[in-house]
């Protein structure tokens, strides 16, 4: 089951397979030490995840940035696939309550806190909770609709590896490692000069 | 702040060890002062003045120089004022221990294992004297004692001597000191005719650089205009380890030579792989006109001269690298100190022997703690995060490849082939500067 919600999922730009999401939240006053606490939370929660999740919610990259004197922030990231699943699947993966840890400290709090109570509480979106799939499920259009609500698209958009998945990325690292094994290898010579594997040989000096 | 007042340096208010090239051979002793009493380090700097010659003036058939710079600490120590201190970068106010997670100096490199008085508080003056024999190097530091003669107050605390060979060759068997930069207006020869001379504000406080403007001056102007910076380090080298290395790794002796050539990206004349990637070629190598006039841009690949070598990354020419070349160009001189190790052996003997360096450019952080950093202890500008300069960078369990057609060759187990004994970030004033700072009255 996909939420749907009303705005246009494209709102971001796109370079080939990846869009990027830039949302600008205020800070609530006073609370700026406790965000970047949230956020040093939020990020290792990415950080130490499994990376076949990292790949299912499409994550590129994430970043936060608390600027204007510690007035604003800044949450830029870019992702492969389409806003809905990756939004969905990520709070899936992550979890409700890493989101609610951070967006708890922005001017955007109330708006937060009756989005968890309409999703039944924060108990209802921890991973833990025998429904919690289900529950984040129903949960994501709400939360979709307060981030596209301090979304700014950006003007333009370049990603010099835009045309490649994070699977083509990490399949083409693995490649690399067992191809440099195998040309440590002193037989590697021998072997490679087999015609089928000219391509390969070709690649072989550096 | 400054304010342009041309982009031609007068050289002849530039002390001449700044930019005039090194004689051939010579003989050299780096001399450290503490300053106990400002008033007599002023009346020394006095003193020598006259003994100094300027970029304009410098003798090129004499050849004998003699050059004063300071620590942050013995500008301090000297008198000159705090706000004027505050202006210099703030790389310099930290001195080069300070700086040691940033240039790598860990382990046996790192401050606590340097050799006494470097990285010291202690070290404020440094005497630099350069002649093409022991003879000439006596007399001008013969000149030098005599004028710390009754200045009690300016105690001298350590001494170097040094010395190029006649064949120019660093203690790992090479030649060294081929690449320097051309510089605009400075009247020193081109050796590549294919780089174009770097602004003169590469080199010198108070002048354009290659970013077109001019980076803060230390004030006042007299006394940073027409300065530079300068790093020394000396550099203890395991010239054993490094031969052991490579033979154990080697099929047979021509390619081990082959090997060390990779390493270092010359051969040992000093020819470089660049134009003579198969053999040595002497002739090559002797000739200034040649040894140093190519680029890598017909070498993408590195399979005559590797990417990772010393040579490529001390200054990747036109090859495509991550970053600009041409803003982190440095005038380094490098100095043996210690007995060679004879060619052909490869057990250690215990003595010290390695190369005092000497790093001389505008921009601490952009030209020497830059190569430091990321060319010579790491490899994501070529594109090899796990690699380090196979020949002086901080390898611990390093590796080094080696392109070939039709199979690169790959070595691991890389150790530290050179280890920091110690060094400190100088300013090399102008001569104006220098009698500035004889006159201060603070």
């Amino acid at each position: 089951m996909t939420s749907t919600i009303e705005k246009n999922s494209g709102k971001g730009t796109s370079d080939g397979v990846v869009s990027e999401l830039a949302a600008f939240f205020g800070v609530k006053p006073g609370h700026e030490e406790q965000l970047r606490a949230a956020l040093d939370r939020f990020v290792e929660v990415l950080r130490t995840s499994d990376p076949a999740e990292t790949i299912r919610t499409g994550l590129r990259d994430s970043r936060h940035v608390i600027f204007d004197e510690g007035r604003q922030l800044l949450w830029a990231t870019t992702f492969e696939t389409e806003w809905d699943p990756y939004l969905e699947d990520a709070l899936l993966v992550v979890g409700a309550p890493h989101f609610f840890d951070w967006m708890q400290h922005t001017t955007e709090a109330d708006v937060i806190v009756q989005w968890l109570e309409e999703s039944g509480g924060i108990d209802a979106l921890d991973k833990d909770h025998p429904d919690f799939e289900t529950n984040a499920r129903r949960a994501s259009a709400g939360l979709k609709k307060i981030i596209q609500s301090r979304q700014t698209p950006a003007a333009v958009y370049f990603n010099p590896l835009g045309a490649v998945t994070m699977t083509q990325i990490i399949k083409g690292q693995l490649l690399d490692q067992a191809f440099q094994q195998v040309l440590d290898n002193p037989a590697a010579e021998e072997a490679l000069s087999h015609p089928a594997l000219k391509p390969l040989l070709d690649l072989a000096s550096s | 702040m400054s304010t342009d007042h041309g982009s031609v340096p007068n050289l002849a208010d530039v002390q001449a060890a700044v930019l005039q090239p090194r004689p051939t051979p010579y003989a050299g002793t780096y001399l450290a002062l503490r300053i106990d009493d400002r008033r007599q380090a002023r009346a020394l700097v006095q003193r020598m003045l006259p003994m100094l010659d300027s970029v304009a003036s410098f003798d090129a058939e004499r050849q004998v120089s003699l050059a004063i710079g300071f620590s942050f600490e013995g500008l301090r120590a000297i008198g000159v004022p705090e706000d004027s201190l505050a202006t210099f970068s703030p790389e310099f106010q930290q001195g080069m221990a300070a700086r040691a997670a940033e240039l790598g100096d860990l382990g046996d490199s790192s401050p606590a294992n340097w050799e006494g008085p470097l990285g010291s508080k202690d070290l404020h003056l440094m005497l630099v004297g350069l002649a093409p024999d022991t003879p000439r190097l006596e007399a001008i530091l013969l000149l030098a004692r005599d004028a710390l003669r009754d200045l009690p107050g300016v105690a001298t605390i350590w001494q170097q001597e040094v010395f190029a060979a006649p064949n120019e060759r660093e203690p790992f068997g090479f030649k060294d000191g081929i690449g320097q930069p051309a510089i605009e207006g400075a009247a020193i020869p081109c050796t590549n005719s294919r780089e174009e001379p770097l602004k003169a504000g590469e080199f010198l406080l108070g002048f354009e650089d290659e970013t077109g403007s001019i980076a803060p001056v230390p004030q006042p102007d007299i006394l940073g205009r027409g300065g530079t910076y300068a790093a020394f380090r000396k550099l203890h080298t395991r010239v054993a380890d490094f031969r052991q290395y490579l033979r154990d790794r080697a099929a047979d002796r021509a390619d081990e030579e082959l090997l060390a050539a990779k390493v270092v990206g010359r051969w040992p004349s000093g020819a470089p792989l660049a134009l003579s990637p198969d053999r040595d070629d002497p002739e090559l190598g002797a000739d200034p006109h040649r040894n140093n006039d190519f680029q890598y841009g017909d070498d993408p690949r590195g399979l005559k001269c590797p990417l990772g070598s010393h040579a490529r990354r001390m200054n990747p020419r036109d090859a495509i690298i991550t970053g600009e070349v041409r803003l982190h160009r440095m005038i380094r001189r490098g100095t043996n100190y210690g007995p060679p190790l004879p060619q052909g052996v490869y057990e250690d003997d215990g003595a010290d022997r390695g190369i005092v360096f000497a790093f001389i450019g505008a921009h601490l952080a952009r030209q020497f703690e830059f190569v430091q950093a990321q060319w010579v202890n790491d490899g994501k500008f070529i594109g090899v995060p796990a690699e380090k300069d196979p020949l002086v960078g901080a390898n611990d369990d390093g590796q080094f490849t080696v392109p070939r057609t039709p199979i690169r060759r790959r070595f691991q187990g890389l150790p530290p082939f050179v280890v920091n004994r110690g060094g400190e970030y100088c300013f090399l004033p102008s001569l104006s500067a220098l009698r500035w700072i004889a006159d201060l009255d603070t």
